[in-house]
C-alpha cells in the first residue's frame, strides 16, 4: 500500500509518500515560506505554494522511485490551519484524485503530527506535548481519540517566540541553523527578570508574558536579560503543563511534536522533567519529522486508509479550527 | 523538613503528600519539591509564592463555608504545608461508576460550592476531577489551591468553569454535559441564575478564543466560505 500525503496547513508546502511496509516513509520533500519581514501573511504563503507544488510533487515522487500511478490513495491536511494556505493543498489533493482516480483521505493535521512522532519513536501511547507557531497543546489518548488535556489559553509558544523577537527586531530569520533568535540570545543572558509566569490548571497562557517582556525591554532591560527570562518562563510554564497532564492521565511516556520540538533548551527541560518523575520514558521526534512535512500526512492517510476511511472529492471542504478531538481514529483501541 | 513518622501517600506533579501526625491531628505534609528544569531561583520564587497562597486560600475556604481542609502549619521558604487529613476518594477516580440522579446530585452540590466560593472572591485555578475529594459520607472537599487567586472578575470565574468542564470532557466525554448542567443549577443557587447564566455565557466565549472553537465551525460565515470554495 502506497500513499502520498499532502500540508499546506501554514508555511510548508510538504509532500510526503508512506508504504505498509519499512521503511515506511519514502519520501519527504518541502518548500517552505519564509516572509522577508513581518510573520507569515496567508495569501503570499499559498501563492507561494501554488507556485513550488509541481516541483515538491516530482521531487518526492522521484525520491521515492513511485509514479502517480502506483499510489493507493492521495492524503491530504483539511485543516486545521490558515484558509489559503489549506485550499491550495487541498485544491491540487482533490484533482489530482479526480483526474486519476485515486481516493483521498482527510488528514487532520495535528493527529499527523502525533501519529509520525510514534512512528518515529516507537512510543505506543504517550503524552503528547505539541507545541508550534501555531498550537500549544497537551493531548493523549483515551476513549479511541486523542483528546486535549491542557493547552494555551491565548497564543501558541511559537507564536510568542516569533512575534517578540519580530517586535525588538532580531527575526526575521527566526531560526538560524535550527536554532530560534530568542534561544541565541537567552544564552547570554545573566540575570533573571520578574515577568509573569502564568499556569492555570494544565492550560498556560502566554499574551501577558510577550507584553511584559517587550515593556522591560523598553524600560531598559537587557535584551539578553529578557530572552533568558522569556525562554525561561515559556518553557518551564509548557513543561510543567505537560508534567500535570502526565499527573493526571498517569500515561508512562511523554513525547515532543511540533516545530517548536526542535529548541535545544525546550528538549533539555523534557528531558529533566520525566527524569526527576522517573521510569517516564521520553520520546523526541527527528528535526523532519517534528516540523510541518508532507510525510507526516502520507503515514496517517496510511492509517486511515487501512480502515477504509475516505472522503469524496466534493465533500473535501478545508476546516480551518478542526479540533484533534473531533478527528476519527480508529486504529486507537478503545481503554 | 520531613520529620519522623510520615509516610509518602502520593507524588503529585508539583508535591510530595507525606501522612502523619501533627499536634495529634491526622495530618497531610504537603512539600513542594523543586523543579530542575525550572532556573532556580524562578523555582524558588514559584514554591514559595504557590504555598503561600495556597494557604491562604485554604484559609479563606474555611472562614466561608467551603469545604477545604484545615491549615495547621504553613512554612513558604520550605514550601510546606501541614493540613488536615480528609479520608475519601478523589471525584475523578469514581465518575465512570456514577450515573443518573447520584451524578446530578453531585454536580450539583459542587456547583453549590464553587458558586459560594466565587461569590467570596476566590478562584481556585485548577478545578479539576482530581482535585475534588468525594468522602464516604458523600461531601465534596476542595484541595489543591495553590494556582488560587482573588478576584471577582467573570472571565477568571469563567476559565475555573471552563478547566472543570474539559477535565470533565477529556474523562467521562459521555456524561460531561449531563453534569455540567447539574453544576450550573447548583452554581445559580448560590450565585444567582443569572450569574450561572453569564458564567456559561463565558465558558462558551472562552473555547470560542484561540484554539477552543469547536463551536465556532458551525458559524454560518465559515460554512459559506467553505461551500464556494
Amino acid at each position: 500500500m502506497i500513499i502520498l500525503g499532502i500540508e499546506s496547513t501554514a508555511h510548508t508546502f510538504g509532500v510526503g509518500i508512506a508504504s505498509d511496509k519499512p521503511p515506511y516513509i519514502l519520501a519527504n520533500t518541502y518548500a517552505r515560506y519564509v516572509p522577508e519581514k513581518g510573520g507569515i501573511h496567508p495569501r503570499e504563503a499559498s501563492r507561494f505554494m501554488a507556485a513550488n507544488a509541481p516541483r515538491v510533487l516530482s521531487s518526492a515522487l522521484r525520491q521515492a522511485g513511485v509514479s502517480i500511478g502506483d499510489l493507493d490513495a492521495i492524503a491530504v491536511a483539511l485543516g486545521p490551519g490558515l484558509g489559503p494556505c489549506l485550499r491550495t493543498g487541498a485544491t491540487i489533493a482533490r484533482a489530482l484524485a479526480a483526474y486519476y482516480g485515486k481516493p483521498l483521505i482527510p488528514v487532520n493535521h495535528i493527529i499527523a503530527h502525533i501519529e509520525i512522532g510514534r512512528l518515529a519513536t516507537g512510543l505506543r501511547d504517550p503524552l503528547v506535548l505539541f507545541v508550534s507557531g501555531g498550537n500549544t497543546m497537551i493531548l493523549a489518548s483515551a476513549k479511541g481519540r486523542y483528546r486535549v488535556f491542557g493547552e494555551t489559553l491565548d497564543i501558541s509558544l511559537g507564536n510568542l517566540l516569533d512575534t517578540f523577537a519580530r517586535e525588538v527586531g532580531i527575526a526575521p530569520p527566526y531560526v538560524v541553523k535550527g536554532r530560534h533568535q530568542v534561544d541565541i540570545c537567552a544564552e547570554r543572558g545573566e540575570r533573571l527578570l520578574d515577568l509573569p509566569y502564568i499556569v492555570k490548571g494544565q492550560d498556560v497562557s502566554f499574551s501577558g508574558l510577550l507584553t511584559a517582556a517587550i515593556r522591560a525591554l523598553r524600560a531598559g532591560g537587557k535584551l539578553e536579560d529578557v530572552c533568558l527570562t522569556l525562554r525561561e518562563i515559556a518553557y518551564s510554564s509548557v513543561v510543567e503543563a505537560a508534567e500535570r497532564g502526565l499527573a493526571h492521565t498517569r500515561k508512562s511516556s511523554i513525547m515532543l511534536v511540533g516545530g517548536v520540538a526542535a529548541s535545544p533548551p525546550l528538549r533539555d527541560k523534557v528531558r529533566m522533567m520525566a527524569e526527576e518523575r522517573g521510569d517516564v520514558r521520553v520520546g523526541l521526534t527527528p528535526p523532519e519529522y517534528s516540523g510541518d512535512n508532507g510525510a507526516m500526512i502520507a503515514w496517517t492517510g496510511l492509517l486511515y486508509y487501512r480502515h477504509g476511511v475516505t472522503i469524496d472529492v466534493e465533500k473535501a471542504f478545508i476546516r480551518q479550527r478542526w479540533r484533534p478531538e473531533e478527528a476519527d481514529t480508529p486504529w486507537l483501541e478503545e481503554d | 523538613m520531613v520529620r519522623g513518622g510520615l509516610t509518602l501517600i502520593h507524588m503529585g506533579a508539583e508535591a510530595k503528600l507525606y501522612r502523619g501526625i501533627y499536634a495529634g491531628v491526622e495530618a497531610v505534609y504537603k512539600y513542594r519539591v523543586p523543579k530542575k528544569y525550572r532556573h532556580p531561583q524562578l523555582d524558588a520564587r514559584i514554591r514559595a509564592y504557590r504555598t503561600l497562597r495556597e494557604a491562604r486560600a485554604l484559609m479563606d475556604a474555611g472562614i466561608n463555608g467551603i469545604p477545604a481542609p484545615a491549615v495547621l502549619l504553613v512554612e513558604p521558604e520550605e514550601a510546606l504545608i501541614v493540613m488536615e487529613h480528609v479520608e475519601g476518594r478523589l471525584l475523578g477516580e469514581i465518575l465512570e461508576h456514577v450515573s443518573g440522579r447520584r451524578l446530578e446530585a453531585l454536580f450539583r452540590m459542587l456547583g453549590r460550592i464553587v458558586g459560594r466560593m466565587h461569590e467570596a472572591g476566590l478562584i481556585h485555578g485548577d478545578l479539576t476531577t482530581s482535585n475534588i475529594i468525594v468522602t464516604k459520607d458523600g461531601r465534596l472537599v476542595l484541595i489543591d489551591f495553590g494556582l488560587s487567586s482573588k478576584s471577582r472578575r467573570l472571565e477568571d470565574r469563567g476559565i475555573d468553569v471552563h478547566v472543570l468542564l474539559r477535565s470533565l470532557e477529556s474523562t467521562v466525554p459521555e456524561a460531561a454535559e449531563h453534569a455540567y448542567k447539574s453544576f450550573l443549577e447548583g452554581y445559580g443557587e448560590e450565585a444567582g441564575a443569572s450569574i450561572a447564566e453569564e458564567i456559561a455565557e463565558k465558558v462558551r466565549e472562552i473555547r470560542m478564543r484561540g484554539r477552543y472553537v469547536a463551536e465556532r465551525r458551525q458559524s454560518s460565515l465559515e460554512a459559506v466560505l467553505h461551500n464556494r470554495e
